[in-house]
Formats: structure tokens, sequence, C-alpha cells
């Protein structure tokens, strides 16, 4: 017990709760908002869009940090590009070789982790700034925050629009199956039930 | 001045140092693409014909009972029986539509389909990919063409019932099969 809360003390930890609770990237900063409605229909893919832009994050958040004094200024944004692209396109092959059932599911989505806002401002915001240890607990803090939002608007969208969760029928014959859930406007409904949820409460534990 | 040229070399040898890895692991991947590639196309023809393919047998499956031929210029697989497997391309409602079609020998009669890729209305229009619909289709004769019927149910042996709700998607499906076997019957 004395251990956890030593634990709890450190600046890192203090830092993973901020990002993955407080300032969640999709609900409070608003960041990533494309690729959350469309890879959301199934939690399968939520999961692995999920893992995907993690991992990407943490790699490019250590590259970066470790880059972070020899990067020219106006540069910037070019060299988080690069890096992102590099290791987005990594991904992609990766899948494609050794998960070809994952890749066909999530299709052109994979490529489209690149524009994924979040990455993007968490290199600019934390990780050109600070040291690379430090940088992965943000990384993994903001990645998993975007992947706890996935997974809970994929739940709402898997169950209302085909019955099942993870793939596995829950419902009986006489479920009324509601197929715009499984489209973008379903999502928008979702996402925007979600983040009114998460402001209310942020609100309110303001208040207190 | 020699800041700036810092700085370009900079982006220079970091684009050059991406390209080196991606071009690397390529060709590493390469290979184990194109065989899952192969594996699917392979796998779906096989399935086509009522083999049951699994990873260790599917190759010599393949080998065995499926040759490669061209039907006026296009390609196409013949099975043991002399019938023929055709590839459809088409266009559906929202992308495109792509299958393949288990034809008889006589080059009229149709025993079975499969669709291998398919953009339709979820729940609605992907309707026509599960294989209850998609049964329709089978030992239904090209005479002079398939038919769609949405006002009736389906009697003759050429006539196809529409989804109720996806006309345009069952309509697409049709008409391409139509065309693709029309095109190599000529």
């Amino acid at each position: 017990m004395h251990f956890l809360n030593r634990i709890k003390k450190t600046t890192a930890f203090k830092l993973f709760k901020r990002m993955f609770i407080r300032e969640n990237a999709i609900a409070c900063q608003l960041l990533g908002l494309c690729s959350a409605l469309a890879v959301s229909n199934t939690m399968q893919n939520a999961i692995t869009m999920g893992i995907g832009v993690t991992i990407v994050t943490i790699l490019t958040s250590i590259t970066i940090s470790s880059m972070r004094k020899i990067i020219p200024h106006e540069f910037r944004i070019i060299t988080y590009m690069i890096v992102i692209s590099t290791f987005v396109i990594f991904f992609d092959m990766y899948l494609k070789s050794y998960f070809p059932d994952i890749s066909k599911a999530l299709g052109p989505y994979v490529g489209l982790i690149i524009t994924n806002c979040i990455i993007m401002g968490r290199q600019e915001a934390f990780a050109s700034q600070n040291s690379p240890l430090i940088s992965i607990v943000d990384a993994i803090g903001n990645g998993l925050s975007y992947t706890k939002v996935l997974i809970v608007i994929a739940f709402f969208r898997e169950f209302l629009a085909f019955g099942t969760i993870f793939g596995f029928n829950v419902v009986n014959k006489g479920f009324e199956k509601c197929v715009v859930m499984a489209m973008a406007p379903g999502a928008f409904f979702v996402l925007a039930i979600y983040i009114w949820i998460f402001k209310s409460i942020a609100h309110i534990s303001t208040e207190k | 001045m020699l800041q700036k040229i810092k700085s370009i070399l900079f982006i220079v040898i970091l684009s050059c140092m991406s390209t080196i890895i991606l071009l690397s692991f390529d060709s590493k991947t390469k290979a184990k693409i194109k065989a899952n590639n192969e594996f699917i196309l392979k796998k779906t023809v096989l399935e086509l014909c009522d083999f049951k393919p699994t990873k260790e047998n599917y190759d010599a499956l393949f080998e065995q009972n499926i040759k490669r031929i061209k039907i006026k210029d296009k390609d196409a697989y013949i099975n043991s029986n002399g019938n023929y497997i055709l590839q459809f391309d088409g266009i559906g409602l929202w992308g495109k539509l792509k299958g393949l079609v288990l034809l008889n020998k006589d080059m009229k009669t149709i025993e079975n389909i499969c669709i291998i890729s398919q953009d339709e209305t979820p729940g609605i229009g992907s309707k026509i990919a599960d294989d209850k619909y998609l049964a329709k289709y089978k030992k239904t004769v090209l005479e002079p063409e398939l038919k769609l019927c949405t006002r009736k149910k389906a009697t003759e042996k050429n006539e196809i019932d529409a989804i109720s709700g996806a006309t345009f998607s069952s309509s697409a499906l049709l008409k391409t099969i139509n065309n693709t076997i029309k095109s190599v019957r000529g």
C-alpha cells in the first residue's frame, strides 16, 4: 500500500491521470474526432485503432523528444509529419502481413492515423519540450484516453446496430436493430452525448 | 544562411532515413502480403466450388482442382467438373461490388455466387452478400438474361427477388452478373 501511494504522488502518475481522465483527448480537447466517428462501429475495430494510435504516439513521442534539441524550429511540423507517417506506414504494413482480416476491416482508416490531430498535438505541446521518459507517460495517457472513448462509443453503436458485443450475439430475434447507429449519423449522436455527459460531470466536479 | 542550410539538411537526412527504414521493411513484408492476397483469392474460389480449404491444404487443393484460363482475354478459372469461375466487378449504391460466379459449362446456368467485397448500406443493402440471399441465384438460368422481381415473387428460372428497401443494391448485383456472363458468352 505504501508503495502504491508513493507511485500516486509521482509527477508521472499525476500527468497520466490528468491526460487519461481530465484532459481527455476527444471529449475535452476535441481532437481526433474524424477517426473516432469512422472506426467506432464495432468494438474490435475500436480496440485495434486505439492500440494503433497509442503505439504510434508512444514511438513518435520517444523519437521527437530525443531529437528535440536539434529539430529546426521553422521545420518542426514537417518533422513531426515525417516521423508520424513513417510509424503509421510501418503499422499498416505490419497489419497487412500478419493480421490481414483486421487490416481489411479497418481499411483506409489505418492510414488516417497520420491525420489524427492528437498525435501532432502531443508532439507540439509536450514531446518537443520534455524529456523522453515523461513524454512516454504523456503519450500513453493520451493514447489510452482516446482508446477508452472509442471503446465506449463502439459498445453502444455495435449493440444498437448489430445486437452484438465484440462479435457475440446477445439479443434475441425480437430486438429491433437500429441501423443508423452503424453509419456516420449514429456516430455523431453517441459522440455528442458522450461529450455532453463528460462536460457535465467535469462542470459539477469543478463547482464543488 | 548557414542556419537555413543546416535546417534543410536536417529535413533531407530525416526523410532519407525514413525512406530507407520503410523500404527495408517493405521488402521484408512484400512477399507475405502477396501470399495473403493469393490465399484469400484461392480460398474464395475453392469455397465457391464447395471445397473446404484450410491454411495447410488450400494450395494443394487449388493445384489439383482449379486451372487458370482466359476467356475472351478475361482471367477466369475452370474446375475439375468443367464449370467456369468468373470474377465480376461492378458498382453498387455506394461503392465497388466484387465477387465470383460459378457458371455451368453451358455458360447459361449459375451454380453458385459469392461476394468478395461490397460497400452497400449496412443492414439493408449489405444483405446482398448474405448466403441466404445469394442462394436465390443458385440454379438460375440466363435465358436470355436474369430479371429482378420487385412487385411479384420470382417464379421463372431467370427471375430473382429483390430485397425490400434495397432495390438499387439488388439490381446493381443482378446487372453486374448479367453483363459479366454476357461478355464471356459473346
